[in-house]
């Protein structure tokens, strides 16, 4: 684990976020994740306005993105994103509680890279987290404009 | 006219020409007779002529004789009464024989005859003349007298001899003129025969003819007879509706049917009668347009209400052979049940569409309320068991051995309730949505179904028997989900064994299913709680002794039933257990709901 990189997770459940932060942790990627609250919050992030106006340039590698959040939901903010000449590229991974067969199918339709359900058991939760962010962070080699540490 | 008409022409053409004909026969006996009739009384008339000629002849001879004698006695005895009867017998000879002359006139041969006979007799008669003065002069001259006696004599036999000859001439002529009168009168007689004959013949012929003809027409007023009776039958038993025929005058010509009472008319109350006459006026206002449509030749169909009754209108031309509308055809039909039934049909079908709306509605319900489960509801359990391994993980040290204990069941309390959840969703999912189809080789789907249970067979001996799997309709998915549950039960139920059999096959069953079964050679159950086992959450066994939520057979059974198909099972306690799953054969996927 020479280099982090940034993730953004926009999840508006606090015990969710804290899980997730905690299953980063456990796999040593934590560094780098930007929380946001809703999707309105993730688009603000993404294009630089508003709170996050004054954020150094360059995308997260990953975007985990939950379903159902209050203002703007993960379905509208993956459908922004992929309609966006210069978001397009970024990676965005569903992870959310919803098996339902309408919001996979909706997800893909608009172009998502990954759809991960949270599993109930706390220590499968640690392990899809460990290897997404394995995937996303260190495997995969993320497009250029990327804000990776250390750069 | 009747059809056969271009028959029967003919025949009467014949009779007529046959009546004709005897007439002419008989017309022209009667012209035959009529002149025969004249020929009999010309030569009765010619006859007659004849015997007038030979007795004329006959007359003058006797007065040629008389005349003779007379002279002669005159001459022997000078009696001047004697003289007397001479002259008065010449003069009577001149008469005759101006007489034969006339009655002669037409025939030429007689008055050449006469032409010589006359001189003769003019010369006879002045030497008798002659002779009777002389003797009145000189009565004693005897000698004289005897010479012109002698010579009187021959001269008045040729007269007689030429007399005889007209008179023979005469009798041959009436011999040929009766033999003639009589074969005129044979003829006539065969004509009359005959002619008669044969047109009593004709007149017999043409009398059959005739017969025949009267019979045919009169078999023919009869069928035309018993066919209109036949039709009035028919349409007066036209059942639930009428048939009417009106003419251009909007008259009734006909009315029929069981209908017509039913609207308070009648045959009676119609036939005859236009419809001003025999309806109410608002009721005339409003068919009087459809009626002259049709007689206009447009045919039309309407339903209306008429006195309570909801009757299906059919108004129509009626066409003649010549192709225009010569009556219009108005044939109703009851059609209250219908109307009724039309009306109950809607109302069943709001009603239908009502409920499907509801059912559409409560569906959408569900569908959120599984939303919310699977969304909402997982994210608690998730947390709790999440905190939970946290807790276990970083405080373990300050926590005693109870409060350890406790958080170990918290943590597998949540992890079912994670499960109850996740079977829930899916057994959920069963009822709804579309089925795929497609034929499923059940062979690699089993297999496939087998490789996915190994973690669960680790380190356990476990016989596998797959044979003899079919090809199936289905959706592949579902189907999927019926053989995870099924031999997942058989490895989880064998588990006490220390050599599971797990055989998985095609059974025999109805020619209309095809049967596959999983057997094992686990625990088994009690049959009188089979019934329960596929019924939701409903378990047999302790979850101490198996894990489980009680919702895979009850899902195997609804996905099983929404192909049409059913599920059963055999088993006994100890013995080992059998479930069976028949799906419809076939290409034929109606059994899909």
């Amino acid at each position: 684990m020479t280099e982090l990189n940034r993730i953004l997770l926009a999840e508006d459940n606090e015990h969710d976020v804290e899980l997730t932060l905690d299953a980063l942790a456990e796999n040593h990627l934590a560094n780098e994740v930007v929380v946001v609250r809703d999707g309105a919050e993730a688009l603000d992030y993404l294009y630089r306005r508003g709170s996050y106006r004054l954020r150094e340039e360059g995308n997260p590698v990953v975007v985990l993105l939950d379903l159902k959040m209050p203002k703007v939901d993960g379905l509208e903010v993956l459908r922004q994103i992929k309609q966006d000449e210069r978001l397009r590229q970024v990676p965005v991974v569903m992870l959310t509680s919803s098996r339902e067969e309408s919001d996979l199918v909706a997800s893909y339709r608009l172009g998502v890279n990954a759809y991960v359900v949270k599993p109930v058991e706390f220590s499968r939760f640690v392990e899809a987290v460990r290897r997404l962010g394995v995937f996303w962070a260190v495997i995969n080699e993320a497009p250029p404009g990327s804000v990776r540490k250390g750069q | 006219m009747p059809p056969d008409a271009a028959r029967s022409r003919p025949l009467n053409v014949r009779i007529a020409l046959g009546f004709a004909a005897a007439l002419a026969i008989l017309f022209a006996i009667g012209v035959d007779s009529y002149r025969s009739m004249l020929g009999v009384v010309e030569d009765a008339r010619r006859v007659a002529h004849t015997h007038e000629v030979l007795s004329t002849t006959s007359t003058l001879y006797g007065d040629l004789v008389y005349t003779q004698s007379s002279r002669r006695g005159y001459v022997l005895t000078g009696d001047e009464d004697q003289a007397r009867r001479a002259g008065v017998a010449a003069a009577a000879v001149r008469r005759h024989m101006q007489d034969l002359r006339r009655l002669t006139a037409d025939n030429p041969g007689h008055q050449a005859r006469l032409d010589r006979l006359e001189p003769l007799a003019a010369g006879w008669l002045a030497q008798v003349e002659e002779s009777i003065e002389r003797r009145r002069r000189t009565p004693g001259d005897r000698e004289t007298q005897a010479a012109m006696t002698v010579a009187g004599s021959q001269a008045a036999d040729e007269i007689r001899a030429r007399l005889g000859m007209m008179a023979d001439a005469e009798r041959a002529l009436l011999a040929g003129r009766e033999a003639r009168a009589q074969a005129g009168v044979r003829r006539s007689k065969w004509v009359i025969v005959i002619g008669s004959a044969a047109a009593c013949l004709l007149v017999g012929v043409m009398s059959l003819l005739l017969h025949r003809e009267s019979v045919q027409r009169g078999r023919a007023e009869e069928d035309l007879r018993r066919s209109e009776a036949l039709y009035r039958t028919v349409l007066s038993q036209f059942p639930n509706g009428s048939v009417l025929l009106f003419d251009h005058d909007l008259r009734y010509r006909l009315a029929e049917g069981a209908g017509l009472a039913q609207v308070g008319l009648s045959k009676e109350a119609l036939e005859g009668r236009t419809i001003w006459e025999c309806l109410p006026a608002e009721t005339c206002a409003i068919i009087e347009p459809y009626y002259r449509a049709a007689l206009e030749g447009r045919p039309t169909t309407f339903d209306t209400t008429f006195r309570g009754v909801d009757r299906s209108v059919y108004v129509s031309p009626v066409r003649g052979s010549d192709g225009r509308v010569t009556y219009g055809l108005l044939v109703t039909q009851d059609i209250t049940e219908r109307k009724q039934v039309e009306g109950h049909v809607r109302r069943l079908n709001t009603e239908l569409e009502r409920k499907v709306a509801e059912a559409d509605a409560a569906n959408k319900e569900l569908e959120a309320f599984s939303y919310s489960v699977s969304h909402d509801l997982r994210a608690p359990i998730r947390h709790i068991n999440g905190f939970v391994d946290l807790l276990q993980r970083h405080s373990a040290a300050v926590l005693d051995e109870t409060a350890r204990r406790h958080l170990g069941t918290i943590a597998r309390a949540s992890r079912h309730m994670g499960q109850l959840i996740d079977d829930l969703l899916a057994f959920s999912r069963t009822g709804r949505g579309e089925l795929a189809r497609g034929r499923i080789a059940l062979g690699p789907l089993v297999q496939g179904v087998i490789d996915e249970l190994r973690p669960e067979t680790e380190g356990r001996v476990v016989e596998w028997k797959v044979d003899g799997l079919p090809e199936v309709s289905g959706d592949p998915a579902l189907l999927r989900v019926v053989f995870t549950n099924l031999v997942g039960n058989a490895v989880k139920y064998t588990r006490p064994r220390p050599q599971a059999v797990i055989e998985i096959g095609q059974a025999a069953g109805r020619s209309d299913e095809v049967v596959m079964f999983v057997r094992d050679n686990g625990v088994g159950f009690d049959m009188q709680y089979a019934d329960k086992l596929f019924g939701v959450f409903q378990r047999l066994h302790r979850s101490d002794e198996f894990e489980g939520t009680g919702i895979g057979l009850a899902t195997v059974r609804r996905i099983v039933r929404r192909h049409g198909g059913r599920t059963w099972a055999e088993s006994s306690v100890g013995g080992g257990a059998t479930f069976y799953v028949a799906l419809p054969a076939g290409e034929d996927q109606g059994g899909l709901t």
